[in-house]
Formats: C-alpha cells, sequence, structure tokens
C-alpha cells in the first residue's frame, strides 16, 4: 500500500462507515439531554416569577399601607414597619435578581478556530455552572421575603387588633416552604450535574491553555 | 426552534455521520470509549447548532467541534482510566459491521501512535482539508500546519515502507 492508496483506502469510509448509528439510543440521549436543560430552565424561570409577582405584590400592598397609616394617623411605628417590609422585600427582589445567572446561553458571537471552540464550550460549562452557584441567592431572598412578610403581618396585625396567628403568617411559613422545596430540588439537581460540569470546565480550561501555549 | 435544531442535526448527522465515527475512533481506545464519545460528540453538536452562522462548511464546524470535545474526552480519559479495560456495558449506539478492512485498521493504528495535536492533522489531512481549513480549525499558522503534515506524511510513509515487507 503506498500513500495514494492510503488515502484511498481512508476514503471508502466515507461511502461505506465503519459503524451504523442506532439513532433510537441517539434520539434517547437527546431527549434525555433536552429534557434536563428545559428542566432546568423552566425551573429557574418558575422560581424566578413567583418571587418577583409576590414579593411585587407584597410591596404594593405594604406602601398602600403606609398611605393608609398616614392618612388615618395611626402611631408612626407602623409606617416604620411597613417601609422595612417593602425594603426586605426589595431586597429579595434584587438577591434573586443577582442570582439568576446570564439570561442567555453565551456563545453566538465566537470565530472559527479550535480554540474559538474550546472557548464557547467553556462559555457554556460556565453559563450552566453559574446557575449552580446562586442556589445560596434562592435561600437569601427566602429569608428576605420571609422576614418581609412577619415583618408586615405584625404591623396589620397590631394595627388591626388582630390576634396571632394570622393569614399573614401563614403567608411567611408558605414562603418558606416553598424556598426551601425549590432550593432542595435544585441543590439536587445540581449535585448530580455540577461534578460531570466541574471536570469539563477544567478538562477545558487545560485544553484551551495547551492550545494557546502551542501558539 | 428545538424542531428546527434537531432538523439540522439529523441533517448534518445523516450528511457528515463519518466525521463523527473517525473522531469518535481515532480518539477512544476501546469500543465502550468509542461510543461514549460518539454520542458526546453528538451532544455537542447538537448543542452547537443555534452557534452555527453558517460562515464555514458545515463539515468544518463539526470536526471542529468533534475535536475539540474528543481532545477535552480524552484528557478525562487519561487521568481516570487510561489502558482500562473495555469491561463496560456498550450502549448499543454503534453497531460494528462483521467484516473491517485490515488496511483501514492499520491506518487508524498508525494515527493513535502520533500525539494529540496530531492525530487532529492527520485527520483533516487524510479528509483532504486544504492546510488553510486546517489552520482555521486548529488555530495554527498555514506554514506551522505545512510543518506538521510534512512530518506525519513522511512518519506514515516511513511506516508503509516498513510495513510493505509484511505485504499489508
Amino acid at each position: 500500500m503506498d500513500f495514494d492508496q492510503m488515502l484511498e483506502t481512508w476514503r471508502t469510509q466515507d461511502a461505506a462507515p465503519p459503524y451504523e448509528v442506532n439513532h433510537d439510543v441517539l434520539r434517547q440521549a437527546l431527549e434525555a439531554e433536552d429534557a434536563r436543560v428545559r428542566r432546568l430552565h423552566r425551573f429557574h424561570r418558575r422560581t424566578l416569577w413567583f418571587c418577583w409577582i409576590f414579593g411585587t405584590g407584597m410591596a404594593v400592598f405594604a406602601g398602600f399601607w403606609i398611605a393608609i397609616t398616614i392618612t388615618n394617623g395611626w402611631p408612626a411605628i407602623y409606617v416604620i414597619t411597613s417601609a422595612a417590609s417593602v425594603g426586605l422585600f426589595a431586597l429579595g427582589g434584587v438577591t434573586m435578581w443577582m442570582g439568576r445567572g446570564p439570561r442567555a446561553e453565551p456563545g453566538r458571537n465566537f470565530g472559527n478556530t479550535l480554540q474559538d471552540e474550546v472557548r464557547r464550550s467553556l462559555a457554556l460549562v460556565d453559563y450552566q455552572l453559574s446557575i449552580a452557584r446562586h442556589w445560596i441567592n434562592h435561600m437569601l431572598a427566602a429569608g428576605s421575603l420571609f422576614a418581609g412578610s412577619l415583618l408586615f403581618s405584625w404591623t396589620i396585625n397590631s394595627s388591626q387588633n388582630i390576634p396571632d396567628p394570622s393569614p399573614g403568617h401563614w403567608w411567611a411559613v408558605l414562603i418558606v416552604v416553598f424556598f426551601v422545596w425549590a432550593s432542595f430540588k435544585d441543590r439536587k439537581e445540581m449535585d448530580k450535574t455540577k461534578p460531570k460540569l466541574q471536570t469539563r470546565q477544567r478538562r477545558l480550561r487545560e485544553l484551551l491553555a495547551a492550545l494557546e501555549a502551542r501558539d | 426552534m428545538l424542531v428546527e435544531r434537531n432538523r439540522v442535526f439529523q441533517d448534518w448527522i445523516g450528511a457528515h455521520k463519518a466525521i463523527l465515527f473517525k473522531v469518535a475512533r481515532v480518539y477512544g481506545a476501546t469500543h465502550s470509549d468509542r461510543e461514549d464519545l460518539f454520542q458526546e460528540i453528538a451532544l455537542q453538536v447538537w448543542h452547537s447548532v443555534g452557534a452555527w452562522r453558517g460562515d464555514c462548511a458545515a463539515s468544518t464546524w463539526i470536526y471542529r467541534v468533534a475535536l475539540n470535545t474528543a481532545l477535552a474526552w480524552r484528557r478525562k480519559e487519561r487521568k481516570h482510566g487510561q489502558g482500562r479495560e473495555d469491561v463496560e456495558a456498550a450502549t448499543g449506539l454503534l453497531i460494528t459491521p462483521s467484516a473491517q478492512d485490515p488496511r483501514l485498521d492499520w491506518i487508524y493504528e498508525r494515527i493513535a501512535e502520533l500525539d494529540e495535536a496530531n492525530r487532529s492533522l492527520a485527520l483533516l489531512m487524510l479528509d483532504g482539508f486544504s492546510y488553510r481549513d486546517m489552520s482555521q480549525i486548529l488555530g495554527l499558522s498555514e506554514s506551522n500546519v505545512g510543518v506538521k503534515i510534512s512530518r506525519i506524511k513522511a512518519e506514515l510513509a516511513a511506516q508503509l515502507a516498513k510495513e510493505e515487507r509484511n505485504g499489508l
């Protein structure tokens, strides 16, 4: 076999590949990957929306309560606690916002070299890990919303002489249950994928360093 | 969006699956390694569909994704299990035909003897990519590609001459 014959032999693979793909197995792998990515994004989106709607609603209500308190000339302490509740709701929203991670997957403006491809893959892994990194923000947001709800509930109850436990207290408990559940689910999902992502991130960084050193 | 991505992916796999086979075979030591790597490459190609802007040929793009995945994957294997036996159950993703051309096996064996970066170059060279395409895919200068390809060719030619006596 000479060099030309070698090339000819090599090209026979294009017409008659050395393997056949089991498309059922491949489809299952793709569906599993797609389901994993979708599940993760859907979960984060829902948690975020819940936080926005609840936090904004409560902040508006607390603002409304401040106006009522001032209009009726009720003790100033209720204005202070209502304002503090608004602050806590806002803090919960900001914490959630900071923990939301990048809005879209990166990697749309990369070039054509292998290094660019490695950078694109690395950016994707960084993005996926950034979601894992922010679970603590969910807990902080839960804490802020819980404290805000509890404080605001106390404000309403005290100003209206409503005995404890009131519906406001149950709201606060509901928030804690939701966020503990959400964070637990989030953590469980990430525990499964994080080691794999971190290994891949390390390998890609090494590969990128090796490629750049080669140049 | 997903339907479109799946459609493009299916088209790519249909037209360029040989690229995935070749890369998986060059970088995977055993059948289960090759299946694992093939699946990993396929997933990365699937993820990359949205990033492809059409400013290079699909085959070039797939090669780049496949080589990136294989180079990164290979490092994992080296750290955690190089030389391990093919004892893991195969997933059945790749179906091997009963008869294989021994000359093709010989070529793959010779490529496997090269270092990782040169394996990429050997693959691209055998698939007829120009120096310019190779330099774009691998991020090397064209002159550097030329030097490396000359060495690979010389090495393969020497191996061919050596094996000629054995009647390959």
